[in-house]
Order: C-alpha cells, then structure tokens, then sequence
C-alpha cells in the first residue's frame, strides 16, 4: 500500500504549495507570510512531493509508483482544498496527523 | 480572429461544451463505474458461490470442458482471481458448414458443476454502454471517439482561458456569489485533476483507435469495397485486420486426427515457475483431441502496465513449449501500456479507488461547466428568457441528476426481475433507458429550482435503497457481509450509501439555494414564473 504513504506525503506536500500563497496563508494562519516563509514553503513543498513519489516508486517500482503518484498528488489536493475552502483553521491539525500517518505506514 | 485568441477561445469551449458536454458527462459517469464492472457484477449475482485456488480450479475446469465438449474448435478457461472470485469456462463449436457457436458457463470450483446464476450484463453494461453508446456495429465507437477528441480540445482551451491559472490553483471561493463558486467548482477540479482527465481522454482512444482511425484499416482490408460500404459495414474489415495481428501467436490447422489432449496439470505448473511470482490470466486451448492442438497458457495482466501479456504457447499433445510471444516492440508496447493505463487492469485496491474519485472529478467537472454555462447567462437575461436557454437548464438537470438515477433503476431492475426469465438482460437494460427519459421529462416539466432538489432526492433515495434491496433479495445483505468479511459485496453497498449520501447533500445544497444556486439574478423567481410562462 505504497499509494497510502504517497498520498500523506503529497497532502502535506501540497498544503505547503497552498499555504505558501498570501491569501490561504492569511485564511489557515491569519497573517500575511514574510518572503522568506513562502520560499521555505515552496522548497518544502517541492521535498514532499518528490518524497511521496519515491514512496510511491520504491514500494510498487517506477511503473506503478508513477501512475500511484500522479493519482495521489491530484486526490490529495482536491480534498485538501476542500478542507481549506469550509474549514481553512483545520488544515494544521489535519496536516499533523496526516503525516503522522504517513511517517508510521514509512516505518512499518 | 474576433476579438482575440483568447477570447476565441473561450467562445470555442463555452459552445463545443455545451454541445458535447452532456455526452461527455454520460460517457464519463458510466466509465467511473466500469472502474469497478467487476465488482458491480458480482453484486448483480449474489447466488454466484465462492471459488478455490487457480490450480484446482482449472483442473476443474478442464475436467468439464473435456466431458462436455470433447471435439470442439477452442476451449478458454478463465480461473478466479481477487476481483473475480468465478471459474469462467468458454468453448466454441463448428457445424459442418463451418458456423461457429459459442458456449458459456460459470463453474463452482468445489463440484466443477455450472452454477445457476441470473442472466445479466452486470457492471459491464456500464462499460460497454461507455464507448459503444448502445449503437448499431461500430457507429457508438465513432460517437465516443469523436466525444474524446472534443474532450481533449476542451481541456486545451480550458487550460488557455484560465486567467488565473497558478493564482487560483487552490482557491475554492464556496461561500463566493453562485457564478463565481460555480466556476471555482468547474476550474479547480479541471486544474488539480488536470494529469487523470488528460490521462483518462488521450488513453480512452487508444482502445478504440483501430475503429477511429479507420483509412489506413480500409486501405489495406477492404478488399475492394469502397470506402463508404466499409464503413457502413466496418466489423469484418477490422477482423480481417485483426486476424493478421494475431498471427504472431501460434496457429495451426486442425489435422482431423484424434489423439488426447496433454494434461494441463504440468503445463500450468511449468508456467508459474517460469512466471515467478505472475499469475495464470486465461488458458485456450485451440482444438483440442486433434493431433495439431495448440494449448496458450495467457499471464495475468494484473503486475504490469501493458494490456499485452506474455502468452506461452504449448504443442497439445506433447505438452512441449512451442513459444513465447513477450516483447513486441516499442511502438507496440506504447499502445499496449496506453492500453493498459486507460483500462486500469493493472490496479490495485488503492489506485482502483483513486481511478474512481478522479473518474467522479472529472464528471462533476463536466456537471459544473454545464450548470455554469446556465448560471452565467441567466444573469444577463431580463425578465424574459429565451427558449433555448430554458431547454439547456432542463436538460442538465435531466442528465446531471437524472443519469445517476437511471443507473441505480438498472441495478434496481436487476433484483427486482425474475432470474429465471428469459428476457432479462434486456428488461434490465430497458428499466435503465425508461427511468432516463422518465428523469428527462420530468426535469422538463418542473418549475427549475424544485427540478435539482426533487431529481437529487430521487436520486438519493433510489441509490440508498439499493443495500437494502440487496439485503431483501440476497443473503448476502450489509449488515451480514461486512461480519462474514464479505469484501466485495460489503464494499459496493458501502459504496453506494456513500454516493447516495452525495445526491442527498445535493438535493440538500439545492434547496438551501432555492433558485439563487442555478438561477442567479435579481427577482429570480419572478424570472422562473416567466420563463414558464414564456415556455
């Protein structure tokens, strides 16, 4: 089930990407990011992505792990905009347990 | 070009939308279905039993095959696997005028005795309904081509009239006036799904390109017939095409001499080691008892990318390998895993589920430009609205909310008919056709803004009743199946509560909204009295 870890990761992947922009940053935190958070973001962002495909690709090989992570990426972003667009103060707490998650179906 | 390039282009996917968006919606609803026919088709027969091991199973099965149809031009035995926990035996037989007749029969794998299971299309009418369209010979396969080719140029101009491309990529403004919340809905579910619809449109014609593509076909396999005559009659041309693929596999005439066939035990045995950790897709054995019998042992697809799998070919009374047709070729094989991506074979439970989410994405993507299309003009219209603009808000309620509802009467019409009648397959198809037109007309008939919450609510209540209609008309209902670890069955119902629960939060939203939801503007049930005055 290398799909699941790949979906945790792209969650938090693309959280990142999402709160990196001033307007879900104000609606998830409240505030307006300094330069340099929305960088940081973005380069986090971009590390979980490539994560969640070497999640994908080391459990099910370069075939399957790359039809996994496509699926993944776009699954786990709409639902996270789902999540941000009627409750954009959960995404945190939503996030941590997600890769909490993630990082346990990593371990086992 | 009028006004611009991306002016004129949003003209061409506001209108090749609209004009196609409805076929589209239905070919993508019933193909996000077939993404589970298998499973679908088992919750169509719950008498159908449990079954053994592959092994065993095809020992059966060619146990049967040998006692029914000892002279015959092929057997196929298709063994269980996961999602498909039935023994399949196929066999054909020739007249001496050469006419071929086909067999069918599902086995117990504990008697090796055929099962008396219902006649029904199962989850495949859905598949087949997908691309065939329910047209005659190969009409359906040029509608739902062309319908793909349209899909694509609406993705390209989509893509090219978002404004706001990377600006909007998450932005969902839900609590936004209606037309805005509407073109959200429409353009983040095209932008964050964008690789599965590109994926899904482009792969969706590879199945059906030697029927698409047809000129070169012609050319070469008409055999003198005029182009229009091939056309009108387009199933044997592309046979004879086929034929001439298929004989890389090894293909010998039968010698009319009689002689036992090998045991399949130690051929099937000799596969897997080869195979490894592969699995035994489909065996056919062609004439079998003559001396040039030809036993193919087909691998599973169900490890690999490619539709193509490896096939071993076997000398039928020797049990010697003949050959192995494996790698064909890079061209070949970018058709076969293109093939393979569209057809999803391949995939397990977790990308299977995701194949469906995304599948129901890019339906809703669809459903939301339709709607927008609506939303977005009714504002611009005074107290009269014309005709045409009415006749598109009834028919997107009518396919929108009224497709789902015809899909759960099929599987409705499933329980509700007789097993043992004759007709069966085609009553469950017709209940499906009826209750559509039905939905159409009753869509047509009422004021707008009650037509979204009474056909979701039908739609809701129709698909919600179906675990229970299963658990009256089987043993095999919820509450019991998900105790006996019953995955299968278990899952469907599940599954269909949840998207009944969809169609509830739909009539839900719609009601809420009244007619501001789909009918934006000022007075607007002032302009819904007029338009049905108007109407």
């Amino acid at each position: 089930m290398s799909e699941l870890a790949a979906i945790c990761l792209a969650w938090v992947g693309m959280s990142c990407f999402c709160v990196a922009m001033t307007r879900h940053h104000r609606a998830v935190f409240g505030g307006t990011p300094a330069r340099r958070t929305r960088l940081l973001l973005r380069v986090t962002g971009t590390m979980l992505l490539a994560l969640s495909l070497a999640a994908a690709v080391s459990g099910a090989g370069w075939a399957f792990g790359s039809v996994q992570w496509g699926c993944a990426i776009s699954v786990s972003a709409l639902a996270m905009v789902l999540l941000v667009s009627y409750r954009p103060r959960w995404l945190l707490r939503a996030t941590a347990a997600i890769l909490l998650a993630g990082g346990l179906l990593l371990a086992v | 070009m009028k006004g611009g390039f991306r002016l004129s282009m949003t003209w061409l996917h506001t209108w090749s939308g609209l004009i196609i968006g409805w076929l589209l919606f239905a070919i993508f609803l019933t193909g996000t279905a077939a993404v589970f026919r298998e499973e679908i088709t088992i919750w169509m027969t719950p008498e159908r039993g449990f079954t053994a091991g592959p092994v065993r199973a095809i020992a059966l099965a060619e146990a049967r095959l040998a006692s029914v149809a000892p002279v015959a031009s092929s057997w196929t035995i298709t063994p269980p696997d996961a999602r498909h926990p039935s023994l399949i035996v196929d066999w054909v037989t020739s007249a001496p005028d050469g006419s071929l007749t086909r067999h069918h029969e599902v086995l117990n794998a504990s008697t090796g005795k055929p099962e008396r299971i219902r006649e029904t299309l199962g989850g495949d009418f859905f598949y087949y309904f997908h691309y065939r369209l329910e047209q005659p010979d190969r009409r359906g396969w040029w509608i739902s081509g062309f319908a793909a080719v349209a899909m694509l140029l609406l993705l390209t101009t989509g893509v090219i009239i978002h404004r706001r491309f990377f600006k909007d990529f998450f932005t969902f403004r839900q609590d936004a006036r209606p037309k805005r919340a509407w073109l959200d809905a429409h353009t983040i579910m095209g932008v964050l799904a964008l690789p599965f619809h590109v994926m899904i449109t482009y792969t969706g014609l590879i199945p059906i390109l030697s029927t698409v593509m047809a000129a070169g076909i012609i050319a070469n396999y008409a055999h003198g017939k005029s182009v229009y005559t091939a056309l009108m009659d387009y199933t044997p041309v592309r046979n004879a095409f086929l034929d001439q693929r298929q004989l890389r596999y090894v293909e010998r005439k039968p010698s009319g001499e009689r002689t036992a066939l090998a045991p399949l035990g130690p051929i099937v045995q000799y596969a897997l080691e080869r195979w490894e950790d592969g699995r035994i897709g489909r065996i056919d054995v062609s004439n079998p008892g003559d001396r040039h019998a030809v036993i193919g042992v087909v691998r599973h697809i169900g490890d690999q990318l490619s539709n193509q799998p490896e096939r071993l070919s076997f000398d039928g009374t020797s049990g010697q390998l003949l050959a192995s047709v494996r790698d064909q070729g890079p061209i070949v094989t970018a058709f076969t895993v293109m093939y393979g991506l569209h057809m999803a074979r391949f995939a397990d439970v977790g990308v299977r589920w995701m194949y469906f989410l995304l599948g129901l994405v890019s339906t809703a993507m669809i459903g939301t430009g339709l709607i927008f299309w609506t939303v977005k003009r009714r504002a611009q219209y005074g107290a009269i609205v014309p005709f045409g603009h009415l006749l598109v808000e009834r028919i997107n309620v009518g396919i929108v909310a009224g497709l789902p509802v015809a899909m759960a009467a099929y599987m409705w019409a499933n329980r509700l008919i007789p097993g043992d009648l004759a007709e069966r397959v085609a009553l469950e198809s017709r209940a499906f056709y009826t209750v559509w037109a039905v939905m159409i007309v009753f869509a047509a008939l009422r004021p707008l803004n009650r037509a979204w919450t009474e056909a979701w609510t039908i739609a809701a209540v129709a698909i919600v009743a179906l675990p229970v209609i299963n658990s009256l008309t089987s043993n095999r209902g919820l509450p019991g199946s998900l105790g006996a670890q019953d995955v299968i069955m278990a899952s469907v119902d599940v599954t269909l509560l949840g998207l009944g629960a969809l169609c509830a939060f739909g009539a839900w939203k719609t009601a809420k909204h009244g007619a501001r939801g789909v009918v934006e503007g000022v007075g607007t049930r002032n302009i819904v009295a007029a338009g049905e005055t108007a109407l």
